[in-house]
């Protein structure tokens, strides 16, 4: 793909970020505002967005309230789909807002041209991101042949009830099953211990993921001393079991190491998703390494990598030259995701108890209605 | 009884005859006369008739004997002996003018023989003794007893006849010219050379002051004489005059602050001459001068002007229309020259005035351009992302 670049033609990548439900919205919404900077809330009055690609987002849902929540996502890139306000988490009600709505979705994406690779990031947990994003990606991947499908799927807290959970279940499968090159994870469950509150434990994994994502972004679409490109990210995802997540740590002048840093990014307290890397739960993985020049002892980063490689199977790297402390940004295709087997064993508890239920309270109504049976109204 | 009579009268007659044959010897009596008096002795008379001139001892007496039929009216010489009908040796007078007292009496010695008879002094009437003579009185007054130095003032010189007889030969004596006075005209005064009694004549003549202070005027004095040729005088009473410092004009400008002018605009310029002084200013002449000389100009009329006289308390105003032509702080300099009673006098007067600097106004959109371009810009972004 071609675009024209400040200097002349050059290979830009074309990226879709696609935020569908009020998960995915966030996330979205949390990438622009990195893109801006993310330095102020009004840094989107005075400053632009500076993508290293071109990037067309959109932010699709069912409630309006959630794109109204947005502030750093443009209007025309919020799409609601008519008629609905929210699938009440029900991804039967979910699957027939997007079909009776396919067009009118896909005619807005498609009217943004075409695109290497598109990010696909919702929860599986809710009615319409977990109900949308297969049959989105389906679409997606009918229409544009070459492009590269990555959903970014958000597991819940556990606690957050029985229709999360078998949602979170059924989603991640039919996510598995349609035509995606990989899954990157990131489990909320996991990653609540950022931060007390729920609140800001949100914002602060939506700006973790926000990070990653732009970060990974630039790393494909940027001259490196050592060359990884979006060919090497799909190799990667499709590892393992085309599930994977992202890991990131920056030194400082304290810990300028690189070979630190790289070991930073693949630790638990570095992923979106908990693995262990060094127990050989990671089948492939890419790791970026972003730095200046004197932090950047390619030695170092090829024998850390060398040793990554007799653990992990086989590692690309990428370093980009650029001022500070190093900055790694590793990409792991899992082979093991115990946490997702867990929450499938949550969820099929959850269901049963949720069936159940449901049966006892039937049959506690049935008895009810039991005892009017010989009778009529009398007026 | 008649006999007795007859003898007496014959004795005293013979008595009476040898007595005058005996007493053949001459007598004299001094008499003081005044005009119309006389001396009878015998059928002599000796009347005083008029006193000519005291200078020169000239009196007219008239002697008339009854007997005779002499009448003869002589202009006695003082102290000289004149006889009469032979004189007193020869039965006549001999009268002689011993001394003139004044213009209507004397004293008169008779020289009589002393047989005539017993001299006896008859006053004559009293109007007659009442000589008509001249008596001039003289005043010399001034318009003004106060005035400035450089005024003028006018000094009338009044002579009267209040006598009963033709003054002649008038002069007025003025004192020499003050030196605190500048004469100019009508000095010295001329008076008529004669004047009848009642009449009257004047002079004027003008004079300037020239030295304050406080001027003893001298009295005028007035000679005459009369038909006699006899010489008065009179004088009128001495003044004084007080005379103060020159009156001087002051003259006074003023030019009205005027606002700041904006670039290439106009607007006037009140101009006042006021002469608060106490004389009246004369040939005022205005000048004007523009520091720095380029960048304001004055449109008109013209600052300078000339003014023949501007009197005490009286203010001349004028506008003229100045023009902004450059920015900058300017100075309007106002020059007026003027007679100010000892020469040429000078005043001065200045005003400030600032052209601002070209108001370029598109600059205040050029302000606003970047606020508004700002502003929908920001209107831009919030439409952008309000949803």
């Amino acid at each position: 793909m071609y675009w024209e670049g400040a200097s002349g033609f050059e290979i830009m990548l074309n990226v879709l970020m696609i935020g569908v439900g009020q998960c995915g919205n966030r996330i979205l919404d949390a990438v622009n505002r990195q893109a801006f900077g993310g330095a102020s809330r009004l840094s989107k009055y005075y400053s632009r967005q500076k993508f290293p690609s071109r990037v067309e987002t959109l932010a699709v849902n069912t409630a309006i309230n959630d794109l109204k929540e947005l502030k750093f996502t443009q209007a025309k890139d919020r799409l609601h789909v008519p008629n609905l306000h929210g699938v009440g988490a029900n991804r039967n009600k979910g699957k027939e807002g997007f079909w009776d709505n396919r067009d009118m979705i896909m005619e807005e994406i498609e009217r943004r041209g075409d695109f290497d690779i598109a990010f696909v990031m919702t929860s599986v947990s809710g009615g319409t991101g977990s109900s949308f994003s297969p049959l989105l990606i389906h679409e997606l991947k009918s229409r544009y042949k070459n492009i590269t499908l990555i959903p970014i799927s958000v597991l819940p807290f556990r606690e957050e009830g029985s229709i999360y959970l078998q949602n979170s279940a059924f989603a991640l499968r039919e996510l598995m099953e349609v035509e995606a090159d990989g899954m990157v994870l990131v489990d909320n469950q996991y990653l609540k211990r950022c931060s007390g509150d729920i609140g800001s434990a949100y914002d602060k994994i939506n700006n973790m993921l926000a990070q990653r994502i732009l970060f990974l972004i630039e790393s494909l679409d940027t001259e490196m001393l050592s060359v990884t490109d979006l060919g090497d990210f799909k190799t990667v995802m499709n590892g393992g079991l085309r599930m994977g997540t992202l890991g990131y740590y920056q030194g400082d002048k304290k810990n300028p190491s690189v070979r630190a840093a790289i070991k930073g990014s693949l630790k638990e307290m570095g992923l979106l998703y908990p693995a262990n890397v060094d127990a050989g739960e990671a089948a492939r993985a890419m790791i970026i390494i972003q730095g200046s020049k004197d932090h950047l002892d390619v030695d170092e980063i090829t024998k850390e990598i060398e040793e990554l490689s007799s653990t992990i199977g086989h590692v690309f790297k990428g370093i980009v030259v650029r001022g500070g402390p190093p900055k790694v940004l590793s990409v792991i295709a899992l082979e093991k995701v115990p946490g997702v087997v867990d929450l499938y064993e949550r969820a099929k508890r959850a269901i049963h108890e949720e069936r159940d239920r449901r049966e006892r309270s039937r049959s506690q109504l049935n008895e009810a209605f039991e005892h009017i049976n010989d009778l009529e109204e009398i007026y | 009884m008649r006999v007795v009579h007859l003898v007496i009268i014959a004795l005293l007659l013979a008595v009476h005859l040898g007595e005058g044959a005996d007493e053949s010897s001459i007598s004299y009596e001094e008499f003081t006369l005044q005009l119309g008096d006389r001396v009878d002795i015998g059928s002599f008379r000796v009347e005083l008739v008029e006193v000519q001139s005291i200078r020169d001892g000239l009196t007219v007496l008239r002697v008339s004997q009854s007997s005779t039929g002499m009448d003869e009216q002589r202009v006695l010489v003082l102290d000289r002996a004149n006889d009469f009908e032979g004189g007193a040796d020869d039965d006549g007078l001999t009268i002689t003018v011993a001394a003139i007292f004044d213009d209507i009496s004397a004293k008169v010695r008779i020289e009589y023989p002393t047989g005539i008879g017993t001299p006896r002094k008859r006053t004559g009437d009293v109007s007659a003794r009442t000589r008509a003579a001249p008596s001039l009185i003289v005043t010399k007054s001034f318009d003004r007893d106060k005035l400035n130095v450089g005024d003028s003032v006018k000094v009338t010189i009044a002579v009267k006849n209040v006598g009963t007889d033709v003054a002649e030969n008038i002069q007025v004596l003025d004192q020499p010219p003050l030196a605190e006075f500048l004469y100019i005209a009508g000095y010295p005064p001329k008076i008529r050379e004669s004047l009848e009694p009642g009449e009257s004549d004047s002079a004027l003549y003008v004079m300037n002051a020239v030295k304050e202070g406080i001027v003893k005027v001298p009295p005028i004095e007035v000679r005459y004489s009369d038909k006699k040729d006899n010489i008065k005088s009179n004088q009128s009473k001495e003044s004084s005059i007080n005379i103060n410092p020159a009156r001087r004009p002051k003259i006074e400008l003023r030019m009205d602050p005027v606002k700041p002018i904006n670039y290439s605009s106009t607007a006037l310029l009140n101009v006042r001459i006021t002469n608060s002084g106490q004389a009246s200013a004369y040939r005022v002449e205005l000048t004007s001068e523009v520091k720095p000389a380029d960048g304001l100009r004055i449109m008109g009329p013209s600052i300078g002007r000339s003014y023949f006289e501007i009197p005490p308390g009286r203010t001349e105003n004028f506008t003229v229309m100045i023009k902004g032509e450059q920015s900058g702080n300017y100075t309007v300099k106002l020059r007026a020259s003027f007679q100010g009673g000892e020469g040429l006098v000078m005043e001065e007067d200045a005003c400030d005035i600032v052209v601002l600097g070209q108001d370029y106004k598109y600059l205040y959109y050029l302000l606003i351009i970047p606020v508004v371009l700002i502003a929908l810009w920001v209107l831009k972004r919030y439409r952008e992302y309000k949803y």
